[in-house]
């Protein structure tokens, strides 16, 4: 079986509108990164 | 604090976006050792506005109080908190009329969602000296106000908790519109992200050797996917059974690689079993948590260690070591006068024991004063009585008056004071073998996790 002449482009553009919605609705276009810590009182530098 | 310069260059190469934020939970600057030792205020406190400096440069967004950091008292954190460009935050640190202190919270924009940062200070007991003067509300009086009047203005509502974690898991389950605690507290392990309702509770150990990486993808259902962490926790098993079946596999099958153990073999065939039960499982699982929240929030939590091989930040290097120049500075002007009873120097035991003063002058013990002269340290009241002779905790302010012959971890150190023995070596034997608490009190883990009595003693001599 052969495909349509134009198939590819009907491929491009269901691939590209998955693409699109795939994320959800977020707030921006990219995720946001928290780096935390807990330091138990920075005065215990190291020594020598 | 020697881990700044590691945080710092550590941070460079992991932000890559201007989407992040940087954050503390608090118990940054003091301990409660604090407390009661006024000798020790002066050095505590330049140390503590480096590592403010040091936050300043690495671009922190907030950090939280913990009760600890009030050890140095209340005016000398609201200075920390005037030199540092990002806020000290406490909701429910309040005066004796019931009038915030610092600030409670703050409102900050990035990748495009609105974030709350709120502080809330640890309950129990304030360091002595200040629980006169400042009071810490339960969190109970002050947190939902404060959510209910951020609700309109943010997104997402973060806490940098000081608070104990039973507490921080009961505002978990009590205020569905907190979604993220940080919490500091005494743990030292890493304590991987739990979801309880829709709160997420994370904390880093606690002795600063690892930075915690929380990458999230905020959507506006505001809801976490529910059931990720126990789908998460299967999944594991999953990849560890299916490493295991695909080595036994490659070696030919279980028929062969068992063909000898029936046993070996039953128990190969129930983990295959169990291997299918939870692909099915996890699959299932994902699936009711796409139909149970339309477009949930995600995350993923790394923690990176600050192991020696992380490059130190030039910048910070230079911004700690003009620190400790000063803090020595101050510590030689305030120096106090006092002889060491009952002390004579390793030099005096080299007279009659020539063969164990050699042996010990090629250890570390012998060169310990100068290893602290070599970065301005040999005058640190929380490093100097570990380095020299007849000094502890609590006589550390004597160092820079010691004498010279007692500047190093010498024989006396361990053997007890010798005066008395080199004028009656019969009568006032020294104590022959230390006693392992007498080393452990200066190789503590956090100092030297590699220490073996046994072995390390029979280094010496």
């Amino acid at each position: 079986m052969s495909l349509p002449k134009n198939s590819h482009h009907l491929f491009f553009i269901v691939l590209t509108t998955c693409l699109l919605l795939t994320p959800g609705q977020g707030y921006g276009s990219t995720t946001l990164d928290i780096f935390y810590s807990n330091d138990v009182s920075g005065q215990t530098e190291p020594c020598g | 604090m020697g881990g700044l310069s590691k945080k710092s260059s550590l941070l460079k190469g992991l932000a890559t976006s201007a989407d992040i934020l940087k954050l503390d939970a608090g118990t940054l600057f003091f301990d409660e050792k604090l407390t009661g030792q006024p000798r020790r205020l002066p050095q505590a406190i330049i140390t503590a506005s480096a590592m403010v400096d040091a936050y300043n440069l690495m671009g922190y967004d907030a950090i939280a109080i913990g009760r600890q950091d009030l050890s140095a008292g209340l005016h000398a954190l609201q200075t920390l908190a005037t030199r540092a460009s990002f806020p000290f935050l406490s909701a429910n640190l309040v005066d004796t009329n019931g009038s915030l202190l610092f600030t409670p919270f703050t409102l900050i924009e990035r990748a495009g969602i609105r974030i709350a940062l709120i502080g809330l200070t640890g309950q129990t007991n304030l360091p002595g000296a200040y629980s006169d003067t400042v009071k810490i509300s339960p969190w109970q009086h002050v947190l939902p106000q404060i959510v209910a009047k951020i609700s309109t203005k943010s997104d997402l509502v973060v806490i940098l908790s000081n608070l104990s974690a039973l507490e921080n898991r009961e505002i978990a389950e009590q205020m569905a519109d907190v979604h993220l605690i940080f919490q500091s507290g005494v743990s030292k392990q890493n304590m991987r992200p739990q979801l309880i309702n829709n709160t997420l509770i994370s904390q880093a150990g606690h002795d600063g050797r690892y930075q915690g990486q929380l990458t999230v993808h905020w959507t506006a259902s505001q809801k976490w996917q529910q059931g990720e962490t126990s789908r998460l926790t299967l999944q594991k098993e999953y990849d560890r059974l299916g490493w295991m079946i695909n080595r036994v596999r490659k070696k030919g099958g279980p028929q062969v690689v068992y063909k000898d153990n029936g046993a070996n073999l039953n128990a190969f065939l129930k983990k295959r079993a169990r291997y299918h039960e939870l692909e099915a499982e996890i699959k299932k699982m994902a699936q009711d948590e796409k139909m149970n929240t339309p477009d949930p929030a995600t995350y993923s939590n790394h923690f990176h260690p600050l192991l020696p091989s992380v490059k130190d930040d030039a910048a910070i290097i230079r911004l700690l070591k003009e620190s400790r120049q000063r803090a020595n500075k101050m510590r030689r002007q305030v120096a106090e006068t006092k002889r060491l009873n009952g002390y004579i120097g390793s030099s005096a035991c080299r007279s009659c024991h020539d063969p164990m003063y050699l042996a010990w002058s090629q250890t570390a013990h012998a060169t310990s004063y100068k290893t602290l002269q070599d970065r301005d340290q040999n005058n640190n009241l929380n490093c100097v009585y570990c380095h020299v002779t007849g000094l502890d905790d609590s006589t550390a302010y004597l160092a820079p008056s010691m004498a010279g012959n007692l500047r190093a971890v010498g024989c006396e150190a361990c053997h007890g004071p010798g005066k008395e023995h080199a004028a009656n070596p019969n009568l006032a034997p020294p104590s022959m073998t230390p006693h392992p608490a007498l080393c452990i009190n200066c190789h503590t883990p956090q100092r030297d996790d590699n220490f073996n009595y046994m072995l390390d003693k029979a280094k010496i001599h």
